[in-house]
């Protein structure tokens, strides 16, 4: 706020000694009642207000131009005149700075008077002072300061305004100063004035001076250090010690109003310390205070009411239930009635997958017991049979069968609570299935066959031997072969010596004997160079020789006399071949496969897979439509040739490599020899229908029919053309004529 | 659920999934075009165990809660894709059934609240904490129970499970992971189920094994098997989780406890029972029995639940409800007949005043309860009928009291609560369980036996009385024989068992047979075991020579057999099924053959060790000597107790003639000991 006072003396406290301006007091006069309010035309505080005293040298000074001493001194919370153009406006406030005044005069006395004095400047009229006490404020020092006003244009306004002010903050008009605005003050460079003042009239440049002037009045004045221009104006100010207090304050950072107090002493409002003499320190205690609550009696009431009622009870009241709502099922897990006996139709309603009940647990056994049989303890050996099981194998779970001598020795199971939790285990995480047990008798799977009886007559005994001559040693050469005459009456072996027997079938005599080194060239026999005799054929068509290559299988014309090799490349190495009985067909086996050529078309007519691994031996029954195979791995084959190149049916009955196989040419009987010894005989019909499968059944197994020498045994089977009887050979070197009896 | 395939359309039930909403044309129209994968097979039915615990939004421990309340289990598909072997598939079904669970629900509520209660504490607000625990949610298990179970039976057949499982939970030590109260609980419910068993007479069979104790009881038809742990304290693995035990322990409690309200309001008694007097509990069933008849005598029509209506098909609760009280009566009532008048006085109390109490219950409910007509004396009710049994205490009282008072008779021991003192005259079997018979005993009444209890278990289990002589104070009983195995189906049958039959047939027991024997045998042992002596070193040749000759006759055998040749024309799927089979019967009968001949190895092992020369001192030959008298002293005693207040009741003729048989058969013994004895010395 540039307030246009004459600048006081700077060197000059703002503050002076409290007991200065009682001696000081009696300077200035009181201002006449009248004369104070004359220019405080603005709005004032009426309780506070100080009417602004006017000396009666204001004229006086009127007319100088030098700095003017009318001072002014107003209370703090005096604000402004804002408009000095009313000049009679003094007496309008008269009677509140008379009352102003009149308080001002009885202020004089008073102690807590704070006086600002301002510096008194030796050029200047000493500023008078005024000091009043502020009413109202009771703690607080007014400062007051005084504004001094240097105006030049004082002819023009009659009197100059002097303005008390306390807040520095207020903003104010400039009383009487330039009234151009907030306009930037170039606009007026080029005229002789700075501009105007309320009243039309102009606020003059000042003159400049030169240089010298200015340095000489500087120099001249003590007060220049303080002085700033007011460009607006055109004036110079001095500052006042409190704006340069101001100034100082803000440069070092303080709280910029000399009138701040950082530091204000503490005032207890509230102490700790009980006043003896309070307001309420005599009073009795209320009488309430000796009487039941009533609050609590109502309270009792209604709970007593609740108890009567059952609303609630003592247990509530004790905090032994938290609520009095009843426990409906719905809350609790307390039993009640819940199957009625009529849920069947409910179960029945159920939807989604069927309910798997968990199987229960086994029952104890015998073993488990305290005391348990004596044969139910484990030894040694068993003990440590079930150690090397799995422990979910061993037969009674993680116990030991053990025996107590009695009760009181019985300890705790240290298992009891392991095995409870697998079974909690079995129930919640183990997958359930149903599985349908199969509870049939295993008899029935044995298929049932027409009893043997009803299917006479085979060869079920052993009725005659042919016995081949021993060798020095006494042991007989293995027979490998044997075949009976078309005519039934003749029976030839070949045995491992090389030599062919002719045996006569009703005595068993032995009629003659050919040996094959001797003959060099068979005639009836095979592989002629060497012994052992492999195979022996009556009136033999064909010949097969495994090792021969192309020339493995030879068709003999015993009509003509002359042979022929049918293969000019061998189809892998031949074990067996034989003709069809009806038409002009070979059957030739190979290692798993048996050819069927058409000899006339020469051409493959079918290639028959039996499975097997080895083929050893082939027979065609008599309608020339089924065949039989044996093979090395026990396999014997029966094939329908109209059904197809796979066996109608494997048999595998024999414990060992099968031999020989064959068909009876007027029964229905089938035979086969095995290395086990043994010979099974069947009984095997085949109809002309051809819708009906062959009947095929065992009816008698020749055991030991030849003794296994050499993991040899029988080797080979062959039946009597005419009769129910068969011829078998075997590695202990016996034949032997198998009859029904 | 949120787990839907993007892409695939929303199944809305398996169903759906299976037929969509196409009509039967468009769906023929569709034939033979390529299906959608997804709808149907074994994707549409079953989820993994992964995929059930994304679709329910659960963790793994909440969905194996949740299975375990809900009885769900998961099931093995007919068919499984080799890439999902070893998975664990629930049906689809089962975990919709899962997803509609209110539990479900609650188990979030919970989590919810823990949450709440976790933040409270880590705010160190203990009264917010504390509010909260006024307010823990809490849930209900019995709709599971209707659920799993809709009729009674049902329940009835799933009891094994549950009463094992609260048996075992109530000998456990409540601290720990498991709680006390779930420990308190389940003791209650442990003897409100054997107060149940003992009051019906419902008891079948008992069984001491190593593993516990077992009982089967039959309720309304259907056998119940329960396994009572051995009164010691139980080893806890710590591979064991007890939070999956808990869980199954918190379903089968509220089971058990819903089931026992069943029966109880079938009996017209109250349940829960409530023991209320502190001093006289000792924990037994017969404490529990005199509170259920004390409730009885008071206002048991006010507190009963209504009788269930009768259904044709099953066993009405009522009328065995009848039964058992008339048994009683019949109880009652032998006993008064049967004993002594000086015994009556202190026997009938125990007994008659259940009659009292329960005929109290008949009257203020007669017309539903009492049905004359149905008098069913099972031969199990009334086999200890008018005995009066005292438990020593080193015998396990729980075992022996069940057993006792199921089968009729009336029971005191040693401790508190008991209704009779061991001077008691009307004590008719004094079950012990010591090395010795204590001196002070002396002073007891003689006309008493002094068994062990395996004789009452074992009688019970044989279904008549056993003679006691066999189980006597210091003697090694014999052996105790499973009641399930059924010997004849098994293919064995153990020495004991054939002896019992034989009794049971009323032969002469086989020991006499034993002494006659023996001479007879003497020859032949030795001469056996000098061949035994002399064949040691080529035991093992011997051994295959016999395998071999065997196998050679086994195949002799069959030569001829129809069968064997039939066989030979089995097809090869019917002949791996057939030795499959026939490979299960050997195994059987393999082992049946192993315990024969370890039979016979023993009892020609003991024959042998009778004959050998036993060099018995004289003070040794004077103790059994004096055993033996003293035995047969005391059954003279007895008898002539007897004779002297015979009135000539037939049962009492039966009583005397036993005793007699008995004294003979002592007196055999005692002979044939002393001839033993004299034996060796002349060797």
């Amino acid at each position: 706020m540039p307030k246009k006072s004459k600048p006081p003396a700077p060197g000059k406290p703002s503050g002076k000694p409290s007991g200065k301006p009682s001696g000081k007091a009696t300077k200035p006069p009181p201002p006449p009642p009248a004369a104070p309010s004359s220019e405080s035309d603005g709005e004032s505080d009426g309780s506070e207000s100080i009417g602004g005293p006017l000396d009666d040298e204001e004229e006086e000074s009127d007319g100088a131009l030098e700095y003017d001493s009318n001072e002014e001194v107003s209370s703090g919370s005096e604000a402004e005149a804002s408009d000095d153009s009313d000049d009679d406006g003094f007496e309008d406030q008269g009677s509140d700075s008379d009352s102003a005044g009149g308080s001002g005069s009885g202020s004089d006395s008073e102690p807590e008077l704070a006086v600002v004095a301002l510096p008194d400047s030796s050029d200047l009229e000493p500023p008078r002072l005024w000091s009043r006490k502020v009413s109202g404020l009771s703690h607080r020092t007014a400062v007051l300061s005084r504004e001094v006003e240097t105006t030049r244009d004082l002819a023009v306004r009659g009197h100059t305004q002097e303005l008390l002010q306390v807040d520095d903050l207020s903003s104010d008009d400039e009383a009487g100063g330039n009234a151009i605005g907030k306009v930037p003050l170039h606009w007026y460079d080029e005229y002789e004035h700075l501009g105007y003042r309320n009243d039309g009239s102009r606020v003059e440049r000042p003159e400049g001076g030169n240089a010298i002037d200015q340095v000489l009045e500087q120099t001249d004045d003590p007060n220049a250090k303080y002085t700033v221009y007011d460009e607006l104006n055109g004036t110079k100010r001095v500052l006042t010690p409190r704006e340069i207090e101001i100034i100082r304050r803000i440069q070092s950072g303080a709280a910029p109003h000399p009138e701040h107090e950082a530091n204000p002493d503490h005032v207890s409002y509230f102490s700790s310390i009980p006043e003896m003499s309070g307001l309420n320190a005599d009073r009795s205690e209320p009488k309430r205070r000796f009487q039941p609550s009533v609050r609590d009696k109502r309270l009792v009431g209604k709970m007593l009411q609740a108890l009567k009622d059952g609303k609630i009870d003592m247990d509530f009241l004790e905090g032994k239930k938290k609520t009095m709502q009843p426990k409906s099922a719905e809350t609790t897990n307390d039993p009640f009635l819940m199957w009625r006996g009529d849920e069947e139709d409910e179960l029945a309603a159920r939807k989604g997958p069927a309910h798997i009940a968990a199987p229960k647990m086994d029952p104890p056994t015998h073993a488990e017991s305290y005391r348990p049989p004596a044969e139910y303890i484990p030894t040694e050996k068993e003990l440590k049979e079930w150690e090397e099981l799995d422990p979910e194998d061993r037969p009674y779970g993680h116990l030991v069968p053990k025996e107590f001598p009695n009760l009181r020795s019985v300890g705790a199971y240290e298992n009891a609570v392991r095995d409870r939790f697998e079974r909690c285990l079995d129930l919640y995480l183990c997958p359930r299935s149903v599985k349908k047990r199969l509870n049939i008798d295993p008899e029935s799977l044995v298929p049932s066959l027409p009893k043997a009886q009803d299917l006479k007559p085979y060869p079920n005994a052993r009725c005659l031997k042919y016995l081949t001559p021993p060798r020095p040693d006494g042991s007989r050469p293995r027979v490998r072969a044997v075949t009976v005459s078309p005519d039934g009456q003749w029976l030839a072996s070949g045995a491992e010596d090389g030599v062919v027997r002719l045996f006569e079938v009703q005595t068993g005599k032995l009629v003659r004997s050919w040996s094959l080194v001797e003959f060099g060239d068979a005639v009836e026999g095979e592989e002629a160079p060497c012994p052992p005799v492999a195979a022996l054929e009556w009136n033999p068509q064909k010949c097969v020789s495994p090792k021969a290559d192309s020339a493995a299988v030879l068709i003999h014309q015993l009509s003509k006399g002359a042979s022929q090799q049918p293969f000019s490349k061998s189809k892998g190495e031949v074990t067996c071949a034989c003709f069809h009985p009806l038409k002009p067909f070979l059957f030739v086996a190979s290692q798993s496969h048996v050819r069927v050529y058409h000899l006339i078309k020469q051409t493959l007519v079918k290639k028959l897979i039996s499975g097997a691994k080895q083929i050893v031996d082939i027979q065609v029954h008599g309608s020339g439509d089924h065949v039989i195979v044996g093979s090395l791995d026990k396999k014997m084959s029966w094939f329908d040739l109209d059904l197809g190149a796979t066996p109608y049916k494997t048999l595998k009955y024999h414990e060992k490599a099968i031999r020989a196989v064959a068909f009876h040419p007027r029964y229905p009987l089938m035979a086969s020899a095995s290395d086990d010894g043994n010979i099974h005989i069947f009984h095997a019909t085949v109809y002309s229908d051809l819708l009906r499968n062959p009947l095929v059944v065992p009816v008698k197994v020749l055991r030991g029919a030849h003794d296994v020498t050499g993991r040899l045994g029988a080797l080979g089977v062959v039946f009597h053309p005419r009769l129910p009887w068969c011829f078998s050979c075997g590695a202990d070197g016996q034949i032997v004529c198998w009859q029904d009896v | 659920m949120g787990n839907r395939v993007k892409g695939r359309t929303k199944k809305k039930s398996i169903k759906a999934a299976k037929s969509s909403s196409m009509s039967s044309t468009r769906r023929l129209s569709r034939m033979g075009k390529k299906l959608k994968a997804g709808n149907a097979g074994l994707q549409a039915t079953f989820l993994t165990r992964s995929a059930c615990l994304k679709r329910l939004q659960v963790t793994l421990k909440d969905f194996r809660r949740l299975c375990i309340l809900k009885g769900v289990y998961p099931r093995t598909p007919s068919k499984t894709p080799m890439n999902k072997k070893g998975q664990t598939f629930y049906h689809i079904k089962d975990i919709t059934y899962i997803a509609h669970e209110p539990l479900l629900e609650s188990f979030r509520d919970f989590k919810a609240y823990m949450k709440k209660v976790r933040k409270a504490a880590g705010k160190d607000s203990k009264d917010e904490a504390m509010r909260l625990a006024l307010n823990k949610p809490s849930y209900t298990l019995h709709h599971l129970v209707k659920e799993r179970y809709p009729r009674f039976s049902d329940a009835l057949g799933d009891l094994d499970d549950a009463l094992s499982m609260v048996v075992l939970f109530a000998s456990l030590p409540g601290a720990g992971k498991i709680k006390s109260d779930v420990v308190e609980r389940c003791r209650n419910l442990h003897r409100s189920w054997n107060a149940y068993v003992s009051m019906t007479n419902s008891m079948t069979k008992s069984f001491v094994s190593v593993k516990g104790i077992y009982f089967e009881a039959e309720v309304q038809n259907v056998p119940i098997r329960w396994v009572v742990p051995h009164a010691f304290t139980q080893n806890l693995p710590k591979d064991v989780d007890f939070r999956v035990m808990s869980t199954f322990v918190e379903f089968y409690e509220v089971l058990v406890n819903f089931v026992l309200f069943k029966l109880y309001s079938g009996l017209g008694l109250r349940y829960p029972v409530k023991v209320v007097e502190e001093g006289k509990d000792d924990g037994g069933i017969s404490s529990l029995l005199r509170v259920l008849r004390e409730g009885a005598g008071g206002d048991v029509a006010d507190a009963i639940a209504p009788p269930p209506p009768r259904t044709s098909t099953k066993s009405s609760s009522s009328s065995s409800a009848s039964t058992s009280m008339l048994d009683v009566d019949a109880i009652v009532g032998d006993a008064s007949d049967a004993d002594d008048s000086d015994e009556e006085d202190e026997a009938a109390p125990v007994a008659s005043s259940l009659t009292e109490a329960l005929s109290a219950t008949v009257s203020s409910d007669g017309t539903t309860l009492v049905d004359t007509a149905a008098v069913d004396e099972t031969p199990r009710a009334s086999l200890f009928k008018g005995l009066t049994f005292f438990i020593s205490r080193e015998v396990p009282k729980h075992i022996v009291e069940l057993v006792a008072l199921s089968y009729g008779a009336s029971c005191g021991w040693e401790g508190k609560g008991s209704p009779i003192m061991a001077e008691d005259p009307a004590i008719t079997h004094f079950i012990m369980d010591r090395p010795s018979l204590p001196a002070t005993y002396a002073s007891h009444p003689k006309n008493r036996e002094y068994v062990q209890p395996q004789w009452v278990l074992d009688s019970a289990n044989f279904g008549f009385l056993l003679p006691v002589s066999k189980y006597g104070v210091g003697v090694a009983p014999p052996p105790h024989l499973s009641p399930w195995v059924d010997n004849e189906k098994e293919g064995y049958t153990p020495r004991y068992a054939e002896e019992v039959d034989k009794l049971r047939r009323g032969e002469i027991p086989d020991e006499a047979e034993d002494s006659d024997s023996d001479s007879d045998e003497e020859a032949a042992p030795e001469v056996a075991a000098s061949d035994e002596d002399s064949s040691e070193s080529d035991d093992e040749d011997q051994d295959e020579q016999e395998a071999e000759a065997k196998q050679t006759e086994k195949k002799a055998k069959q030569a001829d057999d129809p069968k064997e040749l039939a066989k030979s024309m089995m097809s090869k799927k019917a002949a791996r099924l057939y030795g499959r089979m026939q490979h299960g019967l050997d195994e059987r009968q393999s082992g049946i053959e192993r315990l024969v001949q370890k039979r016979d190895a023993i009892e020609k092992q003991q024959r042998k060790d009778k004959r050998k020369i036993v060099i018995i001192s004289k003070d040794e030959e004077d103790e059994i000597d004096m055993k033996a008298k003293s035995g047969l002293r005391r059954v003279e005693e007895k008898i002539q107790g007897r004779k002297k207040d015979e009135k000539g009741s037939s049962a009492q003729k039966q009583k005397a003639k036993r005793l007699k048989d008995e004294r003979v058969q002592l007196n055999r013994q005692f002979d044939k000991q002393i001839k033993s004895l004299k034996k060796p010395k002349k060797k």
